[in-house]
């Protein structure tokens, strides 16, 4: 009965503390269409290779370029119409591909990724369990895309299209297509290629689908894999680097040009990657035409439920003066380079969290301020922020470029990590991911580790300390109090899934070669981002700021990987970094040291011929006056790796005593004489060490003291005991 | 009797049958005890000689939380087993101590602990009995309603368009879930008051009376268990506001005591239920036409294997 008390005082708790009551800056509601998705048509343009790019129109609007230093070497031109009643969307692709490569390319590679779940042999589905629960499924449950038509520059290719399996050889995944070319393409050379296509959503599902009147499209069109040159990033062959879609992997694409008009029907409102250029509107219809620069993705939402919020990031309104001061100081910058840019927030709302707007919007402000602060300005104009409405949560928590879907619930206590956390977390993905586009395929750890690791510090400073919830029936319930939790930080959440992996696998590793699931999770979220923290730690805060700057000025708008960051840390450094990326980052080492034996001889209890300044004496009664002692410690290491660390003894007299130990060996015996007992063994006194699996065997008290161990037995017993007589009193 | 009356009357009983709570409270104990031995062990080796337990006194950071667990890893299986066995052996001994706990609450003179023991032994199986059937019953109840509510439920995410339908709908379903249980247990518990009241150990005829007595009298039975439910919450909301005075104290002794005066009085409190449950149904009870006390008396001395 005792365990029914903490959820009732929870909720008391819990419902004081619920979100902002601020009403949303001039909210745009969308007209809702409570039938079924309107029905009316609308007749695509046919195929059409004369395609009119809106990509000037947004230069005319948005003349300053995003980087001066960007290769993109695709412009793809998209023209889509969503089809509700069907849950279709018909396109129509022009894309241009420029050879940038010194290498002659005889193929093509595309990614088709929504056919991932097209039916329960996919691999997706395979590695995911399944994609629909047996006696669930309906036609919508499933996804695919059709390629109906296509030609490389005027000629028809659609014949020499077939399916590819690198990965796993599943034959029946049609995640990835290939398309062989009648001449190659020569370097510095362009070529269009042009498609129709037919995707068909899902109900919604990992990260894209439909639910009722609302579509969120993504992984939806045939895109191009990525072009590697041999040498680049150790590959021995020039070839295309093109997986199939996983469960657990995400993407990789060229940098690029998107040019894409959606039409929908007219109480539809859009939301997409790149930025609205126009919008058509016809009695039935609206065409919205966005256009992106410099961004690897496209991904578009349209909805006739969910409430559009037009916000704006006004830099002077969430940075100061000191706060400016101190990057330029640190990162010796100027105040151009360190300045902010205006960015437009665009929330999409669920009509029910509605009220929970202005939390959306001063969680992505705070997060553009920050990552802007300490790894440049985000460049683009706008970003848009998708908050899943009741039924669409499996798109919820998910990035894109210019665009991330949040995550929350209708009952929100404001000392709860998520929303917050989540959107933070997204817009970090604009940095990790959006701008430094390494391999998520490969090396998931440069996305997702980056960015826990960057959205801890900025929930440091915003949103600490965070309690748990569990919910019931919607309602939030504390379980801090329940567990004897403290309220905890992003640092402590990162640390326990380093902890809980156990060096299962190494944190840089292929998504999909991962042991499970959960270790692709620790691996690439908590564990990259605890051993960031541990390299924070060796070089110095301000130094590892200045080198993450750098990494993310160095590889915006490039495909940098581990060794890229390896490099730049250790150019920062002068230091040599190889023993720490062998072990931690590639390599599966784990380290746990721990305080072995402590042994003390006491000298001045000898008795037998003892040699003394007077010559050698037989002794038969000590002479306890002057005490005299030799200790031997033992330090052990249970881990599999080695990090030097220090180790403090300290004695009775109140002095202490430093020694060191690379860590190699299993573990190290040392002796010290010394005049008075041992009171504490210490290792890594200065808690450097972070990566440490075990921290309670770290030290050593002569003293025992049972209080501790003794006060949560008692509060174990006091728990059982109330179980046992609620078990009983159901049976007497 | 009304219902204020009958759980005074079953407090009164309740508090004169002390060596009845006391059996009962070092049962408990000493099964938590041995529960909480192994736990006890693994703690005071990682912790007593380590600088950081002090750390951890009040509460645990997210990271050591983890760390512990990795701890109690290797642990586990074989504690859990070990418990999960012990659990068997306490709810055996729970049917076996219920059996006299009843018959105490429901006869007229206080009886000592060796006749409380014989009582145990001549209604264990009478009890166990019900107890079964009971369960069959919670079965019956219930297992259909948790797939009506599941299917209800899926199908309304499907409808809903907002979390608050499923919100309304969810705490109804809950309130229907708790009406079911209370009909359950109530089943349950009059029905082994009547195998151990009047010596009526035929456990059918005994579940019969009990589904009857419900039947019959819905809303004294359930004013009655929101009384007790009413007066543990009160209790253990108390117990909760000392804890933080107690805490600060840090004095071991001072919550050990506590909690035992908590779980004392939760003991008393059950055997008042039972008791003002009795006395509530006592003469409005009638018996069902295929075995009461008055209509088929069993002797004492029956062959347990009969009893059934």
């Amino acid at each position: 009965m005792l365990t029914m008390i903490w959820p009732l005082l929870a909720f008391v708790v819990s419902t004081t503390l619920l979100q902002d009551e601020t009403p949303p800056e001039t909210p745009q509601t969308v007209p809702a269409n409570e039938a079924e998705a309107s029905t009316q048509d609308v007749e695509l343009d046919a195929f059409d290779p004369t395609f009119e790019p809106v990509t000037e129109l947004v230069k005319q609007v948005n003349s300053e370029p995003v980087s001066d230093t960007v290769s993109e070497n695709v412009h793809y031109r998209l023209k889509v119409k969503l089809d509700p009643k069907a849950k279709t969307i018909d396109g129509s692709l022009v894309l241009t591909y420029t050879n940038n490569s010194p290498d002659e390319i005889s193929e093509l590679q595309f990614h088709l990724y929504m056919n991932a779940f097209k039916h329960e042999n996919t691999t997706f589905a395979i590695e995911r369990g399944n994609l629909v629960d047996a006696g669930t499924a309906d036609e919508h449950s499933y996804g695919y895309v059709d390629i109906n038509e296509l030609e490389f520059n005027g000629r028809h290719a659609l014949d020499r299209l077939q399916y590819i399996q690198p990965d796993d050889g599943n034959v029946h995944d049609q995640t990835v297509a290939s398309i062989s070319l009648d001449e190659p393409l020569q370097p510095g050379s362009s070529m269009d290629i042009k498609c129709r296509f037919i995707t068909k959503l899902p109900k919604a599902i990992d990260r894209t689908g439909f639910h009722k009147n609302t579509f969120f499209a993504a992984q939806w069109f045939p895109k191009l894999g990525v072009w590697e040159t041999a040498g680049f990033h150790g590959r021995e062959e020039a070839g295309w680097n093109c997986h199939q879609f996983h469960a657990v992997s995400e993407f990789y694409a060229d940098f690029g040009l998107y040019d894409v008009s959606i039409t929908v029907p007219a109480d539809f409102e859009v939301g997409a990657s790149g930025r609205l250029v126009k919008v058509d509107d016809s009695a039935t219809h609206k065409t919205f035409s966005f256009s992106g620069e410099r961004i690897h993705d496209f991904t578009w939402l349209a909805s006739s439920e969910m409430v559009r919020i037009p916000m704006k990031f006004v830099p002077k309104e969430w940075v100061s003066d000191a706060e400016l001061e101190a990057v330029m100081s640190l990162h010796g910058i100027s105040l151009d380079e360190a300045s902010l840019k205006p960015v437009d927030v665009i929330l999409f709302m669920a009509p029910e969290h509605e009220e929970q707007s202005e939390r959306h919007f001063k969680a992505v402000a705070q997060a553009i301020k920050y990552f802007g602060l300490w790894y440049g300005a985000y460049p683009y104009t706008s970003i848009t922020c998708v908050d899943p409405p009741y039924g669409l949560s499996e798109i919820g928590g998910m990035e894109y470029p210019n665009l991330i879907t949040m995550g929350t619930d209708w009952i929100k206590p404001k000392d709860e990590r998520d929303p917050d956390g989540v959107t933070i977390h997204e817009f970090g993905h604009q940095y990790w991911y959006g701008m430094t586009g390494s391999n998520e395929f490969e090396a998931s750890w440069l996305d997702e580790g980056f960015n826990t690791y960057s959205t801890g510090l900025v929930m440091a400073i915003v949103h600490n300390p965070i309690k748990k919830y569990v919910r019931f029936n919607h309602l939030p319930f504390e379980k801090n109090a329940l567990m004897y939790m403290e309220p905890y930080t992003d640092f402590q959440r990162s640390r326990a899934q380093l902890i809980r992996d156990q060096g299962t696998d190494s944190v840089l590793r292929n998504a999909w070669e991962y042991k499970n699931t959960e270790s692709y999770f620790n691996n690439s979220y908590g564990k990259a981002a605890t051993m960031l923290h541990q390299l924070s730690r060796e070089l110095g805060a301000d130094a590892f700021a200045r080198a993450m700057r750098i990494y993310a000025s160095q590889y915006r708008y490039n495909h940098p990987n581990s060794h890229d960051f390896q490099a730049t840390i250790e150019q920062l450094s002068g230091r040599d970094f190889g023993w720490f990326f062998e072990q931690f980052i590639f390599g599966h080492q784990t380290i746990d040291y721990a305080v072995g034996e402590v042994k003390s001889h006491r000298y001045d209890e000898a008795i037998g011929f003892l040699e003394t300044e007077n010559g050698r004496v037989f002794v038969t009664e000590p002479d306890l006056a002057n005490p005299s002692y030799l200790h031997q410690i033992t330090i052990e290491n249970g881990g599999t790796g080695r990090y030097p660390v220090d180790i403090a003894v300290r004695f009775a007299d109140g002095t202490e005593q430093r020694l060191q130990w690379d860590g190699s060996y299993r573990w190290k015996k040392f002796s010290l004489n010394h005049a008075s007992e041992i009171t504490e063994v210490e290792i890594d006194p200065d808690h450097r060490i972070i990566i440490d699996f075990n921290s309670f065997n770290n030290s050593y008290r002569a003293q025992a003291d049972s209080q501790v161990s003794q006060k949560w037995s008692l509060r174990f017993l006091l728990r059982i005991q109330q179980i046992l007589q609620t078990l009983s009193g159901v049976m007497s | 009797m009304n219902v204020i009356k009958a759980w005074g009357a079953g407090w009164t009983r309740s508090l004169a049958l002390p060596h009845i709570a006391f059996i009962k409270w070092i049962t408990n104990s000493l099964v938590a005890c041995a529960l909480v031995v192994p736990i006890y062990v693994i703690l005071s080796a990682t912790l007593d000689h380590s600088l950081l337990a002090n750390r951890i006194a009040d509460a645990i950071p997210m990271d050591l939380y983890a760390e512990l667990g990795v701890l109690f890893q290797d642990l586990s299986p074989v504690y859990m087993s070990l418990a999960s066995a012990i659990a068997v052996l306490f709810l055996l001994l729970s049917l076996f101590i219920s059996a006299g706990t009843l018959r105490a609450v429901t006869a007229e003179n206080r009886p000592k602990t060796a006749e409380f023991f014989k009582d145990s032994a001549q209604f264990f199986i009478s009890v166990t009995l019900v107890t079964l059937l009971s369960l069959l019953l919670a079965v019956i109840v219930l297992v259909p309603s948790i797939w009506l509510f599941e299917e209800l439920s899926n199908r309304l995410n499907d409808w809903s368009k907002s979390p608050q339908t499923s919100f309304y709908f969810g705490w109804a379903a809950l309130l229907v879930g708790f009406i079911l249980f209370t009909f359950v247990a109530r089943v349950s518990d009059y029905a082994r008051l009547a195998v151990c009241s009047s010596d009526q150990k035929r456990s059918f005829s005994a579940f019969m009376v009990g589904l009857k007595t419900t039947w019959q009298q819905p809303f004294a039975t359930l004013s009655l268990w929101l009384l007790c439910l009413a007066t543990v919450a009160g209790l253990v909301f108390a117990s909760s506001l000392l804890q933080p005075v107690i805490a600060p104290i840090n004095n071991l002794w001072l919550t050990l005591a506590l909690g035992q005066l908590v779980l004392i009085l939760r003991i008393f409190a059950r055997m008042a239920w039972l008791a003002a449950q009795h006395r509530l149904t006592a003469k409005k009870a009638t018996p069902v036409s295929i075995g009461t006390a008055e209509t088929i008396a069993m002797p004492a001395e029956a062959d347990p294997a009969e009893y059934y």
